[in-house]
């Protein structure tokens, strides 16, 4: 089995596939999550509530992720007007017609139905900085000509989502975009240039939203404060000791069910943990690592600067938000909540994961500089 | 703009490249240390500090108690019962001095039907903030019934004991003696229960449980330590009709 596609000869376009290797992994992976779920949340009172939920989400999501594949990235890249509007103007509507759920309005709620907004514009925020990132790349070591466009996309996508707030979105927007922005040739200085306007951010977020403090405290000082601000950080050490090297089966993992708070979506990785142990958490760890490298390859060669970028960029974005998932379960990082793409609970992070890799399969098949 | 203009993006030069090659194989690179860190602390946690953790949740967590010994019997040289043990099952009420919640715990009580409640509507305004026993001897069939509502409502609570039981006329009881209860163990007061009392007390089982974030049990992780041992019988030399 290839992971790293032959490149095509020069100006021969492979025909599109209805599922692509990556693809399958990702519907694979979305099944996994939802037996991750059900091991998560069979001890409810509707222990079917979440998994069924997910899995209508999971059809969903494969078929958007065919329909991303399978549209050629020429007329992606014609439609990015109508993707903008379509993943902006929710972005906009949720701080006013939203619901607030544990402090955030960042969901519209529809019946039963959730959907947050600031997930599924994350690959749209992608396109739009590659594309920006394009167009000024003869400008790239200028500040004015070269950052500060791209920097205006960032701020512009980044003003709603700290309205909400959420801070952990807003985390994997910025390091992807740190990530685009130097891999597109951006000077370091000018990148750096933006620290000062970070601290002073920072400070007004700890000043504004106490909780933040709060949670920095029991991140760093969790023994300190077990019942409250560091509850969360020892459950994750907890859960994950219980699994141990080879975890307690499905099902047994009774500590992560019982003490972890969302065991089945923000903390999936911890209650995984203990279901499968040391071993068999390994794999996702190798397996972020090997879409990295996958998106690395396929940006080798492709002769639009656009389809390179948007691939490293959706690449990076993914990848980040599950390293973030992943260092947040192993208090490496404060807690936050974000989900584990394709495996954790939620219809809008599944359809954000499977438009970001229908997208990077989309933008791969492009045409190649050289063989 | 028109969509001519989207797709007008300039060919990327090959020295433009580069830099964005080069840039991004160290994102690949910061992406396998990071996931080289993840590996260690997941090591450190799930391994190294295993035993560590799994210590805190067991001093922490696991609740240890106490299963009371089933005390032995004083019975005649032809095996009358003079004197024995039996579970008696109760439901506790702490009546909350709020009367909204105490009415409102009342009604979920009589809403059960068929139970042998002690109280009544008209004497439960004298008792808020008190906790009295509202229904003794309770079969195993209502206690299962009572169960789901204890879990409903805090303030009721099962509590399971053994009752000393005696037989013969008063003289003989005196003769007997009494037993009293300390830390839910039967132990002889006076009479021949304290005579014999090391040999009717028996040995109290442990057993340890997990409790969930709400401090409720998890009955799935319930588990004996110690097998409870009931107390041995006593027979006495002499008939009763003696």
């Amino acid at each position: 089995m290839r992971i790293f596609p032959k490149q095509p000869s020069d100006g021969d376009l492979p025909p599109p596939r209805l599922i692509t290797l990556p693809g399958a992994i990702c519907v694979f992976l979305g099944l996994f999550g939802c037996l991750a779920i059900f091991n998560a949340t069979f001890h409810l009172d509707t222990p079917f509530l979440f998994l069924t939920r997910q899995l209508v989400w999971l059809t969903v999501g494969t078929a958007v992720l065919i329909i991303a594949t399978a549209i050629p990235s020429r007329m992606h890249k014609t439609l990015l007007p109508v993707y903008v509007l379509l993943a902006y103007i929710p972005l906009i509507l949720v701080l006013f017609y939203g619901v607030r759920i544990n402090s955030m309005r960042g969901w519209f709620a529809i019946r039963t139905i959730f959907y947050q907004p600031s997930e599924t514009a994350k690959p749209i925020f992608v396109l739009v900085l590659a594309w920006v990132l394009g167009r000024t790349q003869a400008h790239r070591r200028e500040f004015v000509k070269g950052f500060l466009p791209a920097l205006a996309v960032l701020v512009l996508w980044a003003i709603p989502i700290i309205l909400q707030p959420d801070f952990g979105s807003l985390l994997v927007y910025g390091l992807t975009f740190c990530v685009l922005v130097l891999c597109a040739g951006t000077r370091v200085r000018h990148l750096s240039a933006c620290a000062p306007v970070l601290v002073i951010f920072l400070i007004w977020v700890l000043i504004t939203h106490p909780y933040v403090a709060q949670r920095m405290a029991g991140f760093f000082n969790p023994e300190k404060y077990p019942d409250s601000y560091g509850w969360h950080i020892i459950q994750f050490h907890r859960s994950l000791a219980s699994g141990g090297l080879f975890g307690k089966s499905w099902g047994e993992g009774v500590w992560s069910q019982t003490h972890l708070p969302l065991g089945y979506s923000d903390s999936i990785f911890a209650t995984l943990g203990e279901a499968i142990g040391f071993i068999g958490l390994c794999p996702f760890v190798g397996l972020i690592v090997v879409w990295t490298v996958y998106g690395y390859r396929r940006t080798q060669g492709l002769a639009d600067a656009f389809a390179a970028m948007s691939i490293l960029g959706l690449t990076a974005c993914l990848s980040i938000q599950a390293f973030i998932h992943l260092s947040v379960n192993l208090a490496l990082l404060p807690p936050t909540g974000i989900t584990l793409p394709l495996v954790s609970y939620g219809g809008s992070s599944l359809l954000s994961a499977a438009i970001t890799v229908g997208l990077v399969e989309s933008f791969a098949r492009g045409k190649k500089r050289f063989q | 703009m028109d969509a001519g203009d989207w797709n007008d993006m300039p060919p990327a030069a090959d020295a433009e490249l580069s830099l964005c090659r080069h840039r991004s194989r160290w994102f690949v690179v910061f992406a396998a240390v990071w996931a080289l860190v993840i590996i260690a602390r997941m090591s450190q946690i799930m391994i190294f500090d295993q035993e560590k953790h799994l210590a805190d949740i067991s001093r922490e967590s696991w609740h240890r108690g106490m299963i009371p010994p089933q005390r032995g019997r004083i019975l005649d040289s032809s095996g009358f019962p003079l004197a024995w043990s039996m579970r008696d099952i109760q439901l506790h009420w702490a009546i909350s001095s709020e009367p909204a919640a105490a009415w409102r715990a009342w009604a979920a009580l009589t809403a059960i039907p068929d139970l042998p409640i002690r109280l009544t509507a008209e004497t439960l305004p004298s008792l808020f903030g008190k906790t009295v026993t509202v229904i003794p001897n309770i079969s195993a069939e209502n206690a299962r019934v009572i169960h789901e509502l204890c879990k409903a409502e805090p303030s009721f609570t099962l509590v399971s004991r053994f009752v000393r039981h005696q037989a013969g006329p008063p003289a003989l009881r005196r003769l007997l003696g009494h037993t009293t209860q300390r830390n839910g163990i039967e132990i002889g007061l006076n009479g021949l229960e304290r005579t014999h009392d090391s040999v009717l007390r028996g040995r109290p089982g442990m057993y340890r449980v997990m409790l969930d974030n709400q401090g409720e049990w998890i009955m799935e992780t319930w588990e004996l330590v110690q097998d409870m041992q009931a107390g041995y019988d006593v027979f006495l030399p002499r008939q009763t009709t003696d």
